[in-house]
């Protein structure tokens, strides 16, 4: 699911020194600024992010936090001193919220396990055997006689339901998405100010 | 922090919508040849000759720029298309680009639909006079880590600058590379001729703002200067039916002559001495 941060300026003590006097947060034009500012900071912190966390298994990459920076959008303003971005990719609210993820009746989920199996759903596969486990469980198995137990290596855990830590870390925190929506207000205004002065 | 309901991203759909299907016999090189405000409006897949199978690939790279779909999924449904019509590439190029069931061509499809509509809609969203104001430049730099990266933008940046104009994009040897929102740099710095990412298939460079105090540091404007807005005429087009966009656009490429279409309406590569 998408993910549609709300960012108030609505803490006037918090505001610079340039932005206080031309009541600039409350202007729509100032704010759009801000809010530029705001989703430049939050596609900033998508690229250290894909630079940083490459996938566990060690697979090719699928470049997520790359694919989230290009899925920002210029955000909305909101009344009365908001800005609204709309981050449109399928997966950031998952990681952001976390929470359990149930696998519709009749199937399973497949957690893939294997560097080959890393962003890639296991019907691209034509050659897994499915083996299943008491408890309802299973894997998905690539019979491979080199492998470690000379049967197959496992591909995917196929599994009822799984429960995803929440991890607020992949946002900015709100004072580094505050500060950037204020410097990018105050730099406008400062602009604005220096033409007004000639 | 709060959170809202999803807004579509409007302007990426847009860019989406604007693009009739075009089944061509071409291969990408060839398509190349087609100007790039021409392929901006079409939606083809070098070689791929059925509608329906571009109708799949549309369909789902729609659903991934809505954030409603993963890359993988997608990826899966145009293969299972593919592999419903019966299709089976030869041996020899199978797995490869040229195989329309390869895991990569599938998600070189998908891809560079979905970052082209993203990059359109990032594009026309920063329109906005205010925002030309407050950044007014770009910077051309790493967005995405590669294993091995090609070294070769420095260098392609600053041939792209020579063809152009100097003024308003700073020297790559300065160890940055920005320019002027608007500056014909970004189009012929591009691969496909488009002023927005991506710059080149798999690329993991791609742009972002400069603040205008920076960008008058550097030179490129002082406190005057107006960036005018780039209206790539994606709402104007939409006016339009779909039938009247594919005419035009089919109009559009034969009169640039390098392509034909035939009676199913498939375009075909015309040599440049006049031969199909």
């Amino acid at each position: 699911m998408p993910l549609v941060p709300i960012m108030a300026f609505d803490d006037p003590r918090k505001y610079p020194p340039l932005l206080r006097l031309a009541d600039g947060v409350k202007r729509p034009e100032v704010r759009r600024v801000m809010g530029r500012g705001v989703a430049n900071r939050l596609r900033k912190h998508f690229t250290e992010l894909d630079s940083k966390r490459a996938n566990r298994l060690g697979g090719k990459r699928t470049h997520f936090y790359g694919q989230v920076r290009r899925s920002v959008q210029n955000p909305l303003v909101e009344a009365p001193d908001g800005v609204m971005v709309s981050i449109n990719h399928v997966g950031i609210a998952q990681r952001y919220f976390g929470g359990v993820i149930e696998a519709k009746p009749g199937s399973k989920l497949t957690i893939p396990v294997h560097p080959e199996a890393h962003g890639k759903r296991a019907r691209e596969f034509n050659d897994l055997t499915p083996i299943y486990f008491p408890d309802g469980d299973g894997i998905l198995v690539r019979e491979n006689p080199a492998s470690p137990s000379g049967i197959g290596e496992v591909y995917y855990l196929l599994r009822q339901r799984v429960e995803q830590k929440a991890d607020p870390s992949v946002l900015p925190t709100d004072s580094e998405l505050e500060t950037a929506g204020f410097e990018a207000g105050e730099d406008h205004i400062q602009t604005l100010v220096a033409r007004s002065e000639r | 922090m709060k959170f809202a309901s999803p807004q579509p991203f409007l302007e990426a759909l847009n860019a989406q919508t604007v693009r009739s299907l075009l089944p061509t016999s071409m291969s990408s090189a060839q398509l190349a040849e087609i100007p790039a405000r021409i392929l901006e409006r079409a939606r083809f897949s070098a070689k791929v000759r059925n509608l329906e199978h571009l109708a799949v690939i549309e369909d789902v790279s729609t659903q991934v720029t809505e954030g409603s779909l993963d890359i993988a999924t997608a990826r899966l449904r145009v293969k299972q298309f593919v592999a419903s019509t019966g299709y089976q590439a030869d041996e020899s190029i199978r797995g490869g680009l040229q195989d329309f069931l390869s895991t990569a061509r599938t998600e070189l499809q998908v891809r560079m639909n979905v970052q082209l509509a993203q990059g359109a809609g990032w594009h026309q969203q920063g329109q906005d006079p205010d925002i030309l104001d407050a950044f007014p430049a770009l910077e051309f730099s790493r967005v995405e880590s590669r294993e091995e990266p090609r070294g070769t933008w420095p260098k392609s940046w600053n041939r792209a600058r020579a063809e152009t104009i100097t003024d308003g994009a700073t020297d790559s040897s300065t160890g940055r590379m920005i320019a002027l929102k608007g500056h014909p740099i970004w189009a012929r710095l591009s691969r496909f001729g488009l002023p927005y990412e991506p710059f080149d298939f798999g690329s993991g460079y791609g742009t972002e703002d400069v603040r205008r105090a920076d960008a008058m540091a550097l030179g490129l404007l002082d406190l005057d200067t107006v960036i005018v807005p780039d209206d790539r005429g994606f709402n104007a087009d939409l006016q339009a039916s779909p039938a009247v966009r594919s005419a035009r656009l089919r109009e559009a490429v034969e009169a640039t002559g390098i392509g034909r279409f035939d009676a199913e309406g498939v375009l075909h590569y015309v040599e440049p001495e006049g031969g199909v």
